[in-house]
């Protein structure tokens, strides 16, 4: 029991091969040197700690290996990891709200964030969720994803729509 | 209840040290002179002095009392009281000298040969007794309201004891008792035939157990048919409920009394204004002269507003906050009370009345004390000081103004009552028209099914036009109500200007004093309506107050030792995992759920634990996570009986998984780490790969951060469960408890979570509660529990091979399985 819950951290880490094939995709060469292609990405814990825990999965869902710490491996695939995460999770950063519809929802919000401006409608106010004391997350009617790292750098107008919520 | 048990060993033995399980201690009948004094002395206290004497004149010198029950009714249902006392060896009834009815039931045929009737002419009881050998059994029928006891003879019903559903639970006891007695007698008997010397202790219990209530779990005292917390009460004195709210706001008495200061200043100051308009009357508008000093006036005017205005915010910021406190202090107690009560005070239907508790009538108390109390002693206030005042100016005036104020206060008062009563009948009509509601609209499949839509519309339209109608009743009153209030207060006016113009016309009085008493007076009348609110609302709050203590005075029934002994000194707070049932016995209300039942569990072994529904198998698992405390007997793990050890440390050894999972709102993290805030990443990934639950997680959006729970994501049953085995896995506990962890899903999954839950058992004490007994095929012994008894144990072969009730429910189940396989054969092609 105690071995399987107090995890490898401070066990070898096993080398992981992941590379790119021609097309474009990861391909995973496991350790009796099957390679496995079209492999997927999974950050374990996106919300919390989206930069570890990353599970690299086959096709079939099935988990063949698990990232604890990218930090632990070679520059190399640190950078791999980052450009195929980076692809997997569209969150853009809302920096300022322009405009709220109102404060009954469904309501219209006009936002600016890092990846420029949008708008989108949120359908209950349990779509927006404080993920720590500054870090907010907003769930719009599409599911799309935005979330906010620190509502104290927002300017006052926009901090009082999100505080209106959490 | 077996009484050779406490033949054998006497209570010290049977229950480590006494002070752990308060309620339950045998005590041993002896034939001792003292003794008996004493257990007279109890059974008797309540009894009336003449029955009393009657009994003790019947008493032979070595006869002891054991148990009275008193029967209320009489064969023809009257309420009449009549005593039964079960001695060592007789059965004694003292009945009233009554009208010649027949106690047997029977024709009298001539007497009796074995009742002795004693009959004295100045004696209102008589009294019968039959021995204990004569009468072959006692049965008790319960009937709705009606209880009977038939005392059988060998040839004939002896007698016939009728009483009301009150005595049902000492009745019951009475015919324990008896047949305890009987079992003993007999057993003496034998011993005495084959060694002829008798024995001679007599040990019946001469106490009955303390059981737990039924509906709240709460413990019951002997001989209580509900547990007095459950048993409805009167309705409360309204002052004394809210009197016990002092014990609250005791600790914050400082900024109550400020605020008080500061409720008497804006009053006083508030009623400032018309007193200054006298001379600003008489000294000036109507000579017409002076009038350099008008802005003196004019400026003490605005200075009282000023001060008005900062004394009653100040009183409204200040006894709003110790509301708001003390509410708050009442919700957090209440809530740590709740959680230190019994499981079965949350059972089911509980569970919305309880929220109420918490939230509703704890901000009900604050709108009352921060408003309603803040209004009325506002008022009250006012009109002490009106009246002070307007005597000190002009007493016959204020004598002719304020004499009809009471009449009208009463006047206004008897309106708001009927208006209330209306309302009350208005709301209940409108809950009547939901009910319907909430009966249709889940039920729409139904209705539509059978095509009665047309009937559930006349329905609605029915109790809607209930509401329409008590409605219209109460509207004519209501609208007739603020008119009703302007109405006196103009009466009231026009008493003060008529007799004011007469003493003005006299002399007697100014101008000045007329207005001043005019406006005083208007402000007076302002008040009467919320003043008159004021009953309705402490009957409301008192309500609501009675209802947070209800709470708040229930005793847990699962108690912290006085003396707790440490869980596993050397182990770091880990039991090694052996559990020793002796002799436990629980009750529940008055049902017998488990009955002597002996198991010794060694550690890591795996025991399942199979029986009919009702066979007491959860209230066995219960007992072992102590959630309740066994009536008699013990249970010892790691050699020390549980009770000794503190309760929360206690309970961190125990797993569980349960039928129905329960998830948190949060993530999945979180509720993997319930019963460990404090786990790591690693440990929590560890123990989801180990219940099977690490790919279905993988493949949710947010991975182990997806919320979950009510509000969250819904999972199936299957990985609900695998879930709650790894939240079980990562407190790696000792003794593991699967109550049907997989009774509610399909087969398929059941075979995932099976895999789950055969790591999980590994080195662990485990009792598995299961239905279907092909989740067993891993466990070591398998117990069987029938009616509250463990009638078979042994390994599933051993089992087989008895051929009793377990050989029977494999059996069965094999036919199911076979006649399903039939069946999913025939349909597919």
């Amino acid at each position: 029991m105690n071995t399987t819950v107090n995890a490898n951290s401070k066990a070898a880490i096993p080398p992981i091969s992941l590379t790119r094939d021609h097309w474009g995709r990861l391909v995973f060469v496991s350790a009796d040197e099957t390679p496995i292609s079209n492999i997927i990405l999974t950050p374990l814990f996106p919300i919390s700690e989206p930069g570890r825990w990353i599970s690299i999965t086959a096709s079939d869902g099935r988990e063949v290996a698990c990232i604890e710490n990218p930090a632990d491996y070679p520059i190399e695939l640190q950078q791999l990891l980052r450009e195929e995460l980076a692809l997997r999770d569209f969150v853009p950063r809302i920096q300022r709200v322009l405009f709220v519809s109102g404060n009954t929802e469904p309501c219209e919000w006009h936002v600016l964030t890092n990846h420029g401006e949008t708008k989108f409608v949120l359908k209950s106010e349990e779509d927006i969720r404080r993920l720590s004391p500054f870090e907010v997350m907003i769930v719009d009617s599409n599911g799309g994803r935005y979330r906010i790292d620190d509502t104290r750098t927002l300017d006052r107008k926009s901090r009082r729509h999100i505080e209106w919520y959490v | 209840m077996s009484s050779e048990n406490s033949v054998s060993k006497p209570t010290s033995e049977t229950n480590p040290p006494a002070d752990f399980a308060p309620g339950n201690s045998r005590t041993l009948v002896t034939h001792e002179e003292k003794a008996r004094t004493q257990s007279d002395l109890e059974l008797f206290a309540k009894l009336p002095k003449e029955v009393q004497n009657k009994i003790r004149s019947t008493l032979e010198p070595d006869e002891l009392p054991i148990f009275v029950l008193e029967p209320d009714l009489s064969l023809r249902l009257s309420y009449v009281s009549s005593y039964v006392i079960l001695t060592s060896r007789r059965i004694l009834v003292v009945a009233p000298l009554d009208s010649g009815e027949s106690p047997s039931g029977n024709p009298i045929v001539g007497s009796r040969a074995t009742a002795s009737h004693s009959r004295n002419p100045s004696e209102s009881f008589v009294i019968q007794a039959w021995n204990v050998q004569e009468v072959v059994d006692l049965v008790l029928v319960d009937r709705i309201g009606l209880g009977t006891i038939e005392m059988l003879g060998a040839t004939s019903r002896l007698y016939v004891l009728r009483f009301s559903a009150g005595r049902f639970t000492t009745a019951r006891l009475f015919v324990e008792k008896f047949r305890a007695l009987k079992l003993q007698l007999s057993i003496e008997t034998k011993s005495r035939l084959s060694f002829g010397k008798p024995e001679s202790t007599i040990a019946v219990l001469a106490e009955p157990e303390a059981s737990i209530c039924p509906s709240c779990g709460g413990t019951m005292q002997p001989g209580e048919s509900t547990c007095r917390d459950c048993a409805p009460e009167a309705a409360p004195d309204t002052t004394r409920s809210l009197w016990r709210l002092m014990r609250f706001a005791k600790a914050r008495m400082g900024i109550i009394l400020f605020g008080f200061a500061m409720t008497l200043a804006s009053t006083a100051v508030g009623l400032l204004p018309p007193y200054l308009t006298i001379p600003l009357i008489d000294k000036i508008l109507i000579p017409q002269k002076n009038f350099e000093l008008v802005p003196w006036y004019i400026g003490g005017l605005f200075g009282a507003a000023i001060l008005a205005w900062i004394f009653t915010w100040i009183k409204t910021y200040v006894l709003s906050i110790v509301s708001e406190k003390i509410s708050a202090d009442l919700r957090n107690k209440t809530y740590e009370h709740l959680q230190s009560l019994s499981l079965e005070f949350f059972g089911g239907r509980r569970t919305g009345d309880l929220i109420a508790r918490v939230s509703n009538d704890t901000e009900r108390i604050c709108d009352f004390l921060s408003l309603q109390l803040l209004d009325f002693v506002t008022d009250l206030i006012m009109i002490v000081l009106t009246a002070s005042i307007l005597i000190s100016i002009d007493p016959m005036m204020a004598a002719v103004t304020l004499i009809p104020f009471p009449l009208i206060a009463w006047l206004v008062q008897y309106v708001r009552t009927q208006l209330r009563q209306g309302f009350a009948r208005g709301s209940a009509a409108w809950a009547e028209m939901v009910n319907v509601l909430a009966d249709t609209i889940p039920g729409i499949r139904v209705v539509k099914a059978f095509a009665q839509e047309r009937r559930e519309i006349d329905r609605f339209a029915k109790r809607n036009q209930n509401v329409y109608e008590a409605n219209t009743r109460v509207n004519w009153l209501w609208s007739a109500f603020a008119p009703i209030i302007t109405f006196l207060t103009d009466i009231g006016l026009l008493i003060i200007w008529a007799f004011g113009a007469y003493r003005v016309a006299n002399g007697d009085m100014t101008v000045g004093v007329l207005t001043a008493f005019v406006a005083y007076i208007g402000r007076l009348y302002t008040r009467l309506d919320s003043m008159s609110r004021m009953l309705a609302h402490a009957q409301r709050a008192a309500a609501s107050t009675h209802r947070i203590f209800e709470i708040l005075d229930r005793v847990p029934s699962v108690a912290e030792a006085t003396k707790p002994i440490p869980v596993g000194t050397k182990t770091k707070g880990r039991v090694e995992g052996s559990i020793e049932v002796r002799n436990v016995c629980f009750r529940y209300g008055t049902r017998q759920v488990i009955t002597d039942v002996n198991l010794s569990i060694k550690p890591g072994e795996m025991i399942g634990l199979v029986g009919p529904s009702g066979a007491g198998k959860s209230t066995f698992v219960n007992l072992i996570c102590r959630f309740y405390d066994c009536a008699s007997g013990s249970i010892s793990v790691d050699g020390h009986d549980i009770r000794s050890y503190p309760i929360s440390d206690y309970r961190s050894n125990i797993g569980i998984v349960l039928q129905e999972p329960f998830l948190f709102f949060g993530s999945i993290a979180d509720n993997i780490a319930y019963g460990r805030p404090n786990a790591s990443r690693a440990e929590i990934v560890a123990a989801a790969r180990a219940a099977r639950a690490h790919d279905f997680i993988l493949r949710l959006a947010d991975g182990y951060d997806s919320l979950v729970g009510e509000r969250g994501q819904s999972l199936s049953g299957g990985e609900r469960q695998r879930i709650s085995i790894a939240r079980a896995l990562l407190t790696d506990p000792r003794i593991l408890i699967l109550d049907e962890a997989t009774s509610a899903v399909d087969t398929e999954t059941e075979r995932e979570i099976q895999q789950a839950l055969d790591f999980l058992v590994q080195g662990r004490t485990t009792i598995a509660i299961a239905h279907r007994l092909s989740t067993l095929r891993k466990a070591d012994r398998i117990v069987v529990m029938e009616k509250g008894r463990i009638t078979e144990i042994g390994k599933h072969d051993e089992l087989l091979g008895l051929d009793g009730t377990y050989a029977r429910l494999h059996q069965a189940q094999q036919q199911m399985q076979q006649d399903s396989s039939v069946i999913s054969e025939a349909i597919s092609p």
